[in-house]
């Protein structure tokens, strides 16, 4: 699993790519973790669009960062993985948990009208 | 001699592998595992299923089986008819409620991460999941998966083509 980070404005995207499982979920919430909570950025894109595998473990890492994030009183929204991995995001109804865009644009273009 | 993977082929062929319970080797069980199965004409996305569902049976003999340090655990694969099967067994501490553990959001962990969906998802992504279990003694959990599009009447290789060596990626 890697992660890169990118900073747009108020806005972080996190870029996870690879592997988020029952080896990888610490990693994982370690480096999202220090790259935002420990930041003044006020919303998290969490791009998961090259995920390739996802369990309950990495699941359940995602989900953590979703409640930690909005206990710090910030944003979070998601470009989902494709395939199985969005079905077990969609299984855990990640939908109603948080917004879920298509695409980085999309997400960011969003984000720009909800503050306009 | 040409190697054929087409469903019945291979038939006797058995995967028998025992690692530590270290979370490195949930990747090494479920690839083994899907590697094994695509002897079977399975989607991409059913031989990705098959790997959530192997993930989380490892996954729970990493994270619960053994809370004094890494233990031994076996995975087993073998075909039966159209379907695979395979099993994944530690010698563990067990689960004293195996019903309530297999109830979704059930979790023992004190990790806030920890969702609890590892049975769920074995039973989504599987055609049947049994587990068996004994305090103090150890896990067995049984699954298994058959390919959505097996039909007897449509078994591959009646055109000349070969069998592929991995899961048929459908149109």
């Amino acid at each position: 699993m890697q992660i890169t980070r990118e900073a747009k404005g108020e806005t972080l995207i996190v870029r996870v790519a690879g592997e988020l499982d029952v080896q990888s979920a610490g990693t994982f919430r370690d480096q999202v973790d220090e790259l935002f909570l420990a930041s003044d950025f006020g919303r998290l894109l969490l791009n998961l669009s090259r995920v390739t595998f996802l369990d309950s473990t990495g699941l359940g890492a995602v989900l953590g960062r979703l409640r930690r994030v909005r206990a710090a009183g910030r944003q979070i929204v998601l470009v989902p993985p494709a395939g199985v991995a969005r079905t077990v995001l969609d299984l855990a109804a990640l939908g109603r948990a948080v917004p879920i865009y298509r695409s980085e644009r999309a997400a960011l273009g969003e984000g720009a009208q909800a503050h306009g | 001699m040409a190697e054929r993977h087409a469903p019945g082929a291979g038939a006797e062929n058995r995967l028998v592998l025992e690692v530590p319970s270290l979370a490195v080797n949930a990747e090494l069980c479920r690839v083994a595992a899907a590697i094994f199965a695509a002897a079977l004409p399975f989607t991409l996305g059913e031989i990705e299923q098959l790997k959530v569902a192997v993930s989380e049976a490892v996954g729970n003999c990493v994270l619960h089986a053994y809370p004094g340090g890494p233990g031994r655990v076996a995975l087993r694969a073998w075909f039966e008819g159209s379907a695979v099967q395979i099993e994944v067994e530690d010698w563990g501490r067990g689960i004293a409620d195996v019903a309530a553990a297999r109830q979704p959001a059930f979790t023992t962990s004190t990790d806030p991460d920890h969702v609890g969906l590892g049975f769920a998802f074995m039973e989504q992504f599987t055609e049947a999941l049994e587990v068996v279990s004994t305090p103090g003694r150890g896990t067995l959990v049984r699954m298994r998966k058959r390919p959505e599009q097996a039909r007897p009447s449509t078994a591959a290789g009646t055109d000349g083509e070969a069998a592929p060596t991995g899961p048929r990626r459908q149109p």
